[in-house]
């Protein structure tokens, strides 16, 4: 019964969700600026994982409908997936619920499963809203995907808040320079070459990147590399002074 | 521990320090994984996840905490669900 239930929902909720994306594209339309030709090729072409900041709820909605990006899979936390007035459109919409506190590797072989099959996925490694004009600290597990697979990490910066009727910018990067297999350890690599994506991002989006809290574990030396091309091929905006600033390592 | 979590044990061990890069030195049964010592994080546990599926078979998505606690608790759960 469930799943009779699942599949007579499902057409409509996809057709509304279609027509919800038309909406938006009228009421919110996109201004999508690539970083190249190259970049809009490989974007419109190939499978990617993009990673975008997360200024405002909406976000979660807009990007996917409005990106232009066919299969596009975006990562949501558990704690919104498993709400339960919104749970039943999760399940049939092109969501991935993620567990941040657990020890949970389904987000990464769903993901996976995604990305060989020809999607993409959209993640917004912050893990949560940031509306106050910086860039918090991202979660390394946003690069797991990427050291799987080897599909290219594209930056994507939401510039500015969103107005009726107003072009809302939308900048896509080019893939970033990572080297997320070299040796060590997996964690600290991850944590470097997120913290290169985070200051890519910052950089293209013009704001400042503050250090992660103390707590929180940060890699050495990231800020002088990511300052310079290992940032990425990132058009545009400079490089943010903080980006010089020395990381602590909190590793225990 | 019996032969067959021993065995699974050294095992572990060996991809431990072929994954993470631990140093086979320091890395005893007993020796917390997360703790000052060695310093593994949850990113850590989620590619032990995946190299004990690859190796085993055995699926630890989902599982509690404790069972990562060092390579015992980790061999005993392998040797319990293979």
């Amino acid at each position: 019964m469930k799943k009779i239930g699942h599949i007579f929902l499902y057409v409509p909720v996809r057709i509304v969700y279609f027509f919800w994306g038309l909406w938006n594209r009228i009421l919110y339309p996109p201004r999508i600026r690539f970083a190249d030709r190259e970049t809009k090729r490989l974007f419109r072409k190939t499978p990617a994982i993009l990673i975008a900041n997360h200024t405002a709820h909406t976000d979660g909605y807009y990007l996917p409908q409005t990106l232009g990006k066919r299969r596009l899979y975006t990562y949501v936390t558990r704690k919104w997936y498993d709400k339960r007035s919104i749970h039943w459109l999760f399940t049939r919409l092109p969501y991935i619920p993620v567990d941040l506190t657990g020890l949970d590797t389904e987000w990464l072989a769903r993901g996976e499963s995604v990305l060989r099959s020809g999607g993409s996925i959209l993640i917004f490694p912050e893990g949560k809203l940031n509306a106050c004009g910086t860039l918090g600290a991202f979660h390394p597990g946003a690069l797991m995907l990427a050291r799987k697979t080897g599909v290219p990490v594209i930056p994507v910066a939401l510039v500015g808040e969103y107005r009726r009727f107003r072009r809302k910018t939308v900048l896509i990067g080019a893939p970033l320079a990572l080297d997320l297999s070299r040796r060590g350890r997996p964690s600290l690599i991850l944590r470097e070459e997120t913290e290169k994506c985070r200051l890519a991002l910052a950089s293209m989006l013009g704001i400042p990147a503050p250090l992660p809290a103390a707590d929180e574990k940060a890699p050495v030396g990231v800020a002088a590399k990511a300052a310079g091309a290992d940032a990425g091929a990132v058009s545009g905006a400079p490089v943010p002074n903080e980006a010089k600033r020395e990381l602590i390592t909190a590793i225990t | 521990m019996n032969e067959e979590t021993k065995a699974i044990a050294e095992r572990i061990k060996v991809l431990l320090n072929e994954n993470l890069g631990i140093d086979a030195d320091v890395l005893t049964d007993e020796i917390p994984l997360f703790g000052d010592e060695i310093g593994l994080d949850s990113i850590d546990s989620l590619e032990i996840i995946g190299f004990i599926d690859d190796e085993w078979g055995v699926q630890m998505t989902g599982v509690g905490k404790e069972h990562f606690y060092n390579v015992e608790s980790l061999a005993k759960y392998v040797a319990e669900h293979r």
